[in-house]
């Protein structure tokens, strides 16, 4: 099930939130919560909710063992991580090994596997858990239903983001009680990234589309290179970030603040600060869980180099099972080398509007590695980036298309900067002062949440399922 | 190293350190630290309140601070049972932690500054008072400048009315959007769900048939919440509302690009040479797969005459797919989908499918015209390729500019043709033509005013004369949107503009003979009534026969065809006496033998320019059945 469908809205929603506000206490509350993440999840197939549970069941295990024979942790970690690790690694990187293997040979080995939903999100939250568990940062789980909502609750379990379970424990057991102010607090930032997602995100991906295809692509124009290389960066952070604000909005409902996972990475000063914005509890796990026990930066420089490249690998990788993934994680992981060298030779960072203007050439390059995977395609598209793929400068079709949406483009570009809420934070400002005051500021809200909902409604009729970008992991 | 992190007792030099690290964030959000951070974040909120002078900071910090202590208090009762013993040491420091919070006393209660004498009166009862709670006399300005700086903090019922305002406007808000969603879900049960789309022409998904393997592997799911969408009962209406907003996105001329793809260069017709023949599929040729083959060979042992037998048209109909993929063509078209057009131009009301020329689509198709008309030497064989609304109706210069104009590939495809073909270029007549209706405005067809020039062409190179077109009666229906519409999304502009089809009913005979998908011969109208292109022939099936009772020369006609010969096959009627009509796509593929049977004289293949691909000039040949 995916958020944005008239499905989830109009049936499971409102469903949930029934069977959640009739709920008298908060373990009721807890179990509906849980029952109803357990069918959210069954939608994608009972096979793989079994497997999640499965995998849950044995770090819930593990966790236990951890607890009760310390002298034996190490082997305990050890287990799960590999166990974890390699139920992702099977089902989802069988075909880029045969793949890689079968093109060394000359033959097709691939096969056809399913990839389970969310999985490369709850393993990570499954192994930052055992992970916790043996540094002994927190004690382990002993109610199994608990840490099985911690894996699979709705909100986070396709591609929230990757939440940590002590702070998940704690708003578990003490949150914010069943009221309307939580409720519209909550509903407010799902409408908003429901809006992103179904309004902005989708017609953008229609653009990119028709601009710059991911196949056909070696006969792009120049022009079609750079504004789908653009557009293509705009789809990507408005889908996902969309998807965190609809996540976020949805534990808020119910009184959970999972983190935030996006703080605007388009207005980003240099690489390090993009991915201090971008996707941030991906790289915060891979900092707390993955750099930090490499070694960090304490050690020799050639250490410290490979570490990184260690990480920025896996990190791609982590995104899509291809090569161009790794490389695109390279990529990133080079450019965060260069900016600490250079910091530590000039001593300061780029000024602020040329780090900017470096910054977005930077990403929208890296999400041109992103898009193909097929890297006869790629080659043509980053030659005709440059205007060396024989291709004319602009073509009318192209031309034509970003003409037609050119007020959409430049909506959308405003709405990847924090303007909109500048202007919000700015307006609250002066109106919540007074009564009447709030009560246009009460109202203003109201009607934008309408409009909004009524607006993606009609948006999502015409559409028949349209995944998420990173429904694949 | 994760030993040395294990040792770490000090939280700030591990912290420090890994802010340091500088590889991805400054900004620790991770959940090891976030007890701590809280800590010292809400220390730091505190001190900036009272620096800062900001009234709604403390008053909010203040309200949600007992809102959580009432829910401490509560929740703590329900989850004291089940609450797990190691849980406990965490659940303690967490009291702790909110002890040192100067907002509360450990009393749990709102911090009041009490007079000494008060403070001391209370205690001589018996109760315990910490002396934070007292007025401290050391700070004499600071802590009652805390409580007058907020007019709230002095006026606790200002506090509760803001609370009351929001808590009122919040069930309002919920309210609506309440009523919005649950307005969705109640037409979604109230209401008829709809099982077929006219505007798309095809059947909507039907709700799913729950097996044990469609819910373990979750395809019964989706197929559920597919079905949901697909069937919503307003969803058309919804479309129409969403492409009217979407209209106003941008500006300039409409442009809808579905299948993006560039033009080849159009060669000089001067300079080329006449198209090799082709192979005939049925013969041991590198390009079918050997079941395929075995497949024909065995087919046309069996060598049926004309009509086949309902069992072997259901099996060709639905094996015709994997028969036209085993024969492996290069650009991947699928012959037994509807025709789909890749980008739409939409100017002055009108639609226009952008033609992007594919050399080598267009000399397969000259092949394959050549290699038919070699192997039916007794035949006249016409070449009647047609053009459509982009290389007519629009000027070269736009044309040029979309993708290249269209007329030379026309004088290409023809230069390519050998001297067995007779070819028919309906491409000028049209031209000459092209300020009347020739065309639809949201629909990729051709009107029956535009077949019937491209007749009167064909009649030009026959020797015989055309029928005058006012000697037809005509059938008028308005209020035509075609595909155009539906693949534009529903575009507005063309929706204000829809079309009349005007057919000209056959003066002979307005009665056909049709072979159905399934077998059955029925009789059917030539003209029918309705307001879509299937007035004509009924739209596409595997064959039609007509016979003229006016005509008995013998002369007869086969029309092999995609859906543009439908608005041209009636003019046929009157000219000939016997008229076959093939849709290329799914007739039986035995042609050669039926023509050979039915003694049929000519041959007019027709296939529209959008449509010319390799796949498709393949597979017109394959329907022919030619033996070596």
């Amino acid at each position: 099930m995916s958020f944005s469908t008239l499905f989830f809205l109009a049936i499971f929603l409102p469903l949930f939130l029934l069977c959640y506000g009739l709920a008298p206490r908060l373990a009721a509350k807890n179990r509906v919560f849980l029952v109803f993440s357990l069918i959210f999840y069954a939608f994608s197939g009972v096979s793989y909710l079994l497997l999640a549970v499965g995998l849950t069941l044995l770090a819930y295990v593990l966790g236990r063992l951890m607890e009760q024979h310390p002298e034996k942790k190490k082997t305990f970690l050890i287990l799960g991580c590999a166990a974890l690790l390699a139920a992702l690694g099977i089902f989802k990187y069988t075909n880029f090994v045969l793949g890689t293997v079968g093109a060394l040979a000359g033959k097709d080995l691939t096969l056809s596997i399913a990839l389970p939903l969310g999985i490369s999100f709850y393993s990570f939250k499954l192994i930052s858990y055992l992970s916790d568990v043996y540094h002994e940062r927190i004690p382990a789980e002993h109610r199994f239903q608990d840490l099985l909502l911690f894996a699979v609750n709705f909100q986070t379990v396709t591609q929230g983001p990757i939440i940590r379970y002590e702070g998940f424990y704690q708003e578990l057991h003490h949150r914010m009680k069943f009221r309307s102010p939580q409720i519209a607090d909550g509903t407010f930032r799902f409408c908003v990234g429901l809006a992103k997602k179904v309004l902005l995100a989708d017609h953008m991906g229609e653009i990119v589309d028709a601009v710059l295809p991911v196949s056909g692509a070696g006969s792009a124009s120049v022009a079609a290179c750079w504004a789908g290389a653009v557009c293509y960066s705009l789809q990507l952070y408005l889908d996902f970030s969309a998807y965190s604000d609809m996540a976020i909005g949805l534990g808020q409902m119910i009184g959970f603040h999972f983190m935030e996972n996006f703080n605007y990475p388009y207005i980003a000063r240099n690489v390090r600060d993009f991915w201090r914005r971008w996707h941030i509890s991906l790289s915060s796990f891979f900092r707390d869980y993955v750099y930090i026990p490499l070694g960090g930066s304490r050690v020799s420089f050639g250490r410290l180099f490979l570490n990184v490249m260690i990480v920025w690998a896996l990190t791609g990788l982590w995104h899509g099972a291809s090569w161009n993934f790794v490389l695109w994680g390279l990529y990133y992981g080079i450019l965060v080398m260069i900016e600490n060298l250079w910091k530590k030779k000039v001593g300061h960072d780029l000024p602020s509007v040329l780090g900017h203007i470096y910054t977005i050439f930077v990403f929208v390059f890296g999400w041109v590695l992103f898009r193909f995977s097929d890297f006869t395609a790629l080659r043509l598209v980053i030659r005709g980036l440059f205007g060396g793929n024989g291709q004319p400068l602009i073509t009318t079709p192209v031309a034509l298309t970003l003409e037609n949406n050119l007020f959409f483009l430049i909506f959308c570009v405003l709405a990847s900067t924090p303007i909109f809420r500048a202007a919000a934070q700015k307006i609250q400002g002066k109106l919540s002062l007074t009564v009447s005051g709030r009560r246009g500021q009460y109202l203003l809200m109201t009607a934008l949440s309408a409009l909004l909902l009524v607006l993606c409604i009609l948006a999502m009729a015409g559409q028949t399922y349209t995944p998420f970008l990173y429904n694949q992991f | 190293m994760m030993d040395e992190n294990e040792k770490q007792p000090d939280f700030s030099e591990n912290e420090k350190e890994l802010i340091d690290e500088d590889y991805t964030a400054d900004i620790d959000l991770s959940g090891y630290f976030l007890e701590k951070a809280r800590i010292q974040e809400e220390e730091k909120k505190a001190e900036e309140t009272r620096k800062k002078e900001k009234e709604e900071k403390s008053k909010a910090v203040q309200e949600d601070r007992e809102e959580k202590k009432e829910e401490m208090a509560e929740a703590g009762e329900t989850g004291k049972k089940a609450k797990p013993e190691s849980f406990e040491q965490a659940d303690q420091a967490f009291e702790k932690a909110k002890e040192g919070r100067k907002a509360f006393s450990s009393t749990g209660m709102p911090k009041i500054q009490l007079d000494s004498s008060v403070a001391a009166e209370i205690r001589s009862l018996g109760i315990q008072i910490p002396k934070a709670e007292e007025k401290q006399e050391e700070e004499p300005v600071e802590e009652p400048e805390q409580q007058t700086i907020s007019p709230s903090a002095a006026v606790p019922d200002h506090r509760a009315a803001v609370k009351a305002q929001r808590r009122r406007w919040s069930r309002f808000y919920v309210a609506v959007c309440a009523a919005i969603v649950l307005c969705v879900t109640a037409m979604g049960i109230v209401l008829h769900r709809p099982s077929h789309s006219e505007v798309e022409k095809r059947d909507l998904a039907s709700f799913p048939k729950i097996s044990l393997a469609g819910v373990m592997d979750g395809s019964f799911f989706s197929d559920l919440m597919t079905w949901y969408a697909d069937t919503y009962p307003v969803r058309e209406q919804m479309i129409s509302a969403e492409a009217s907003i979407q209209d106003h996105y941008g500006i300039g001329q409409r442009i809808v690009i579905k299948d993006a793809a560039t033009a080849d260069a159009v060669p000089d017709a001067d300079k080329v040479d006449v198209a090799p023949t082709l192979e005939i599929p049925s013969a041991a040729s590198s390009d079918s797969s050997e079941e395929s083959t075995a497949a024909e060979t065995a087919e046309t042992a069996e060598s049926s005459a004309g009509v086949s037998t309902a069992e072997e048209t259901a099996e060709k109909d639905g094996s015709a797919s994997t028969e036209s993929s085993e024969e492996n063509a290069p650009d991947g078209a699928i012959t037994d989908e509807p025709e789909a057009v890749g980008t739409i131009y939409i100017a002055g009301g009108s639609g226009f499918s952008v033609y992007f020329f594919n050399k080598e689509a267009v000399d397969t198709y000259a092949s394959m015209v050549n290699t038919v008309a070699a192997h039916l030497p007794d035949c006249d064989v016409y070449a009647m390729p047609t053009p459509n609304n982009f290389g007519i109706m629009l000027s070269e210069d736009i044309q040029r500019e979309l993708s290249q104009p269209e007329q030379g590939v026309f004088t290409y495809m023809f230069a390519k043709m050998s001297d067995d073909v007779k070819k028919v270029n309906v491409y000028q007549n049209l031209l000459d033509h092209n300020s009347e209706y020739v065309y639809f405005r949201t629909d990729h067809h051709w009107t029956a005013l535009g077949a019937y020039y491209a007749y009167e062409t064909f009649c030009d190179i026959k020797g015989i004369t055309p029928t005058p077109i006012d000697s037809y009666r005509t059938q008028v229906s308005e209020g035509f949107l075609g595909s155009y519409y539906a693949y534009s999304n529903h575009s507005p502009e063309l929706a204000a503009n829809p079309d009349t089809i005007t057919a000209y009913i056959p003066i002979a005979t307005n009665t056909m003979k049709m072979t159905q998908a399934d077998g059955s011969v029925v009789d059917y109208p030539i003209i029918q009534g309705g307001d879509t292109y299937s007035v004509f022939i009924g739209g596409d099936e595997p064959l039609e026969v007509i016979d003229n009772p006016d005509l008995n020369d013998g002369s007869s006609v086969i029309l092999i065809k995609d859906s543009y010969g439908d608005a041209f096959a009636p003019f046929l009627v009157d000219s000939y006496d016997k008229v076959y009509i093939a849709d290329f796509r799914y007739c039986d593929p035995h042609l050669a033998q039926f023509i050979t049977d039915n003694n049929i004289h000519d041959v007019i293949l027709e296939n529209n320019v959008e449509f010319l691909t390799t796949q498709n000039a393949t597979k017109v040949l394959a329907d022919f059945g030619f033996t070596q």
